[in-house]
């Protein structure tokens, strides 16, 4: 008792909230600092829907002992009320700062070692049907190893080997083969689209990853100006279950394109802001169901939920959105649209066609940006139909 | 899986009125010039259309379940017989049509049920006394195409039941059946994708049928349509055509049962598109930030620091 209240006395609390897009809630998550530089953090998350509340906990210890290493290590419990080891979701992080005599560019060697369970965007109904289709849960643990090499503060390029062992597991935690299969006359059978490459519900595959970050974008009088690109490859191995080969890719283009001239310094307003995004990702080769591309989502089109519009090898994103300066904050306006490009079919089982979704799909809307909070309404051109979303942190 | 069937003498063929027979022994006759041993035909359309019933009108008895009102199961039905040395399949399926849908499950099993076979012709069956078309048509011929591939429309003849019925007042008989060919050919050739280089020349035939009783006879006793033709003998000789129109059959085998594999498509490029990327988008990107970095103008705020510092001091 004492230690607890000799710890009590040092913690300083912070409340942060953030959006969780798994579960449609908000998580709380307090960050708890001791003087002593051990980190710990610890997170409720009322995710009323699911009547489950989740509980983590980090201990870290930075530059342990002044030797440029780190170690970090987290647990969360998905439902504190019911725990059950599924549920246990762990990371364990070693961080070490390379020191380079002849190049001295600030290069970190990570290795972390985490699992993580969530929702598949692709087994999901579309239109009409959503309570059809029982949800289905994609668990990995993953074994990471990158070099990170910072050229500036967001400027980033990241290249390391990544080993995971996937499982995947319908709503009764059974592991799961394939997807349902829904007959035109109403009927339902199990032999759906495979939801693994081998076919068994467990998949073993090794990837190559490469990932750069090209921000030239700069604060004016607090509104983002410039550019950021991004580009992202997963490299198969063709070490795992099947030898899965793959390549698949990502580029994600935004400009913040400064509409009119103002003078730069302390309250001044800030300028009208249009903001042009592309993004296109594509993959040649052996790709699971659980690494297809899902359109639709809160960072794909707005408005829908995450897979809503389909999973497909391929797919482009297109959004633009204009913002105008209120106050001390902007209200923006936006329309965005997504598309397969007809590869929704060349997923093994097409489940974008078999649950009737539509494979593009295109919204626009209005919001207010709050502190960290944006309040958006949105129509959906696929329904015909808007509603009212809060959001946290940024869309672009 | 033909051979494994034990074969049957076509007796049905003793049904037929001596002129009909006659003219059907005449075609086998072709066949044994040509020193071709079996035919097989696929029997496919929608539900209801009277594709089993003209299964059993040509075989002369009654070797497919028919049925009114009843639905038809999912199982394909192969009947084969046998006269002269000659052997004839024909392969009855259900229908692709299900509660306003195509049924994928019914494709996917007719597909497999003619594993290692090879089909000679392909009888798309219709109604003549149906007025319209739709979406729905396009799409099951969208469908057997993705299930056969185009080369199935060059081994494949357009069949119209209930051919006996009469046109609505005013419109001629033939010039009825022409307009309702024309729009069915076209629903064939739009469902399938088919363009002109596709075919060719090649024209889909088109055959009438009359598989009801009353079907009306002629002083030889044989059944003919409405303007004069026996359609018994008729349908064998468009067979007989299409068998010998120089296209070739298509054998189903397990890669086109199977369909095909995406994931195997463009995977012998996956070395090339990974130095693609390496070498032209990932070298450009890691030089354009360092040009960005040596080029990056300072804010305001920091050369007004700056300014102040040095002042300061």
């Amino acid at each position: 008792m004492e230690a607890v209240k000799e710890a009590v006395r040092k913690i300083k609390s912070l409340v942060i909230p953030h959006a969780d897009e798994k579960d449609n809630g908000i998580v709380f998550e307090i960050k708890l600092n001791e003087t002593d530089q051990r980190v710990e953090k610890w997170g409720l998350d009322p995710s009323l829907d699911f009547f489950e509340v989740t509980g983590n906990c980090n201990l870290g210890r930075p530059n342990s002992e002044g030797s440029n290493q780190s170690l970090m290590g987290s647990v969360t419990i998905r439902n504190i009320f019911n725990p059950k080891l599924d549920d246990l979701l762990s990371k364990i992080e070693y961080v070490r700062f390379l020191e380079a005599v002849k190049k001295p560019r600030n290069r970190t060697f990570k290795t972390s070692f985490f699992n993580s369970r969530k929702l598949s965007p692709v087994f999901t109904g579309g239109p009409g049907y959503e309570d059809l289709v029982p949800p289905m849960f994609v668990g990995r643990d993953c074994l990471k190893a990158t070099i990170t090499e910072n050229l500036t503060r967001q400027r980033e390029l990241t290249y390391g080997v990544m080993f995971e062992e996937i499982i995947t597991r319908d709503e009764n935690r059974r592991i799961s083969e394939n997807g349902l299969l829904l007959s035109p006359d109403g009927g339902i059978s199990i032999n759906g689209p495979p939801t693994t490459l081998s076919g068994t519900g467990i998949d073993h595959i090794a990837t190559l990853q490469a990932n750069i970050t090209r921000d030239n974008t700069k604060l004016v009088n607090g509104a983002v100006v410039g550019e950021k690109n991004i580009f992202q490859v997963d490299q198969g191995l063709g070490i795992g279950n099947n030898f899965p080969l793959f390549n698949r890719h990502q580029l994600s283009l935004t400009s913040f394109i400064q509409l009119k001239q103002v003078e730069e310094g302390s309250d001044k307003p800030q300028p009208p802001v249009l903001v042009l995004h592309g993004r296109y990702g594509g993959c040649i080769g052996d790709l699971p169901s659980y690494d297809v591309f899902a359109l639709g989502g809160p960072n794909s089109v707005r408005g829908y939920s995450m897979g809503e519009l389909g999973a497909a090898k391929n797919i482009l994103e297109l959004g633009a959105e204009i913002r105008i300066p209120v106050k001390n904050t902007h209200v923006y306006a936006f329309a965005e649209h997504g598309n397969d490009l007809g590869s929704s079919k060349d997923v093994k089982g097409n489940p974008t066609g078999l649950y009737r979704k539509m494979g593009h799909g295109s919204s626009y809307g209005l919001g207010v940006k709050l502190g960290m909070v944006r309040a958006e309404y949105t129509v959906r051109h696929n329904r015909g139909t808007g509603a009212l979303f809060l959001r946290f942190g940024e869309r672009y | 899986m033909a051979a494994l069937q034990t074969l049957r003498e076509w007796i049905g063929i003793q049904q037929f009125p001596p002129a009909t027979q006659s003219k059907l022994l005449e075609i086998l006759g072709k066949y044994k010039e040509e020193d071709v041993s079996s035919l097989t035909v696929l029997v496919m359309g929608k539900g209801g259309v009277g594709k089993s019933s003209t299964v059993n009108s040509v075989i002369g008895e009654k070797a497919a379940a028919v049925s009114t009102f009843q639905s038809e199961g999912l199982r394909p039905t192969l009947v084969s017989r046998t006269r002269s040395g000659f052997t004839l399949n024909i392969i009855d399926t259900p229908g692709l049509i299900e509660g306003g849908y195509v049924n994928d499950q019914a494709i996917n099993i007719i597909k497999r049920f003619l594993l290692n076979m090879t089909i000679d012709v392909l009888l798309y069956v219709d109604r003549l006394d149906v007025y319209r078309v739709d979406d729905l048509d396009r799409q099951v011929v969208g469908a057997i195409t993705d299930a056969f591939g185009k080369e199935i429309w060059k081994k494949s003849a357009l069949v119209l039941t209930h051919a006996q019925f009469s046109p609505p007042d005013g419109l001629n008989y033939n010039h009825f059946v022409s307009k309702r060919s024309n729009a069915l050919l076209k629903v064939i050739q739009t469902g399938a994708q088919l363009k002109k280089q596709d075919l060719q020349g090649f024209s889909i035939p088109v055959i009438l049928v009359e598989n009801s009783g009353r079907c009306h006879k002629n002083e030889s006793d044989e059944k003919i349509l409405p303007c004069g033709t026996s359609w018994i003998p008729n349908l064998f000789n468009k067979i007989t055509e299409i068998s010998f129109n120089g296209n070739k059959a298509i054998h189903v085998d397990k890669k086109l049962v199977e369909g095909p594999n995406p994931n195997e498509r463009g995977k012998k490029l996956i070395p090339l598109m990974f130095a693609f990327q390496y070498l032209l988008v990932m070298k450009p990107l890691v030089r354009a930030i360092k040009s960005d970095v040596s080029r990056e103008s300072k804010p305001a705020w920091e050369l007004r620091d700056s300014g102040l510092a040095s002042r300061r001091s």
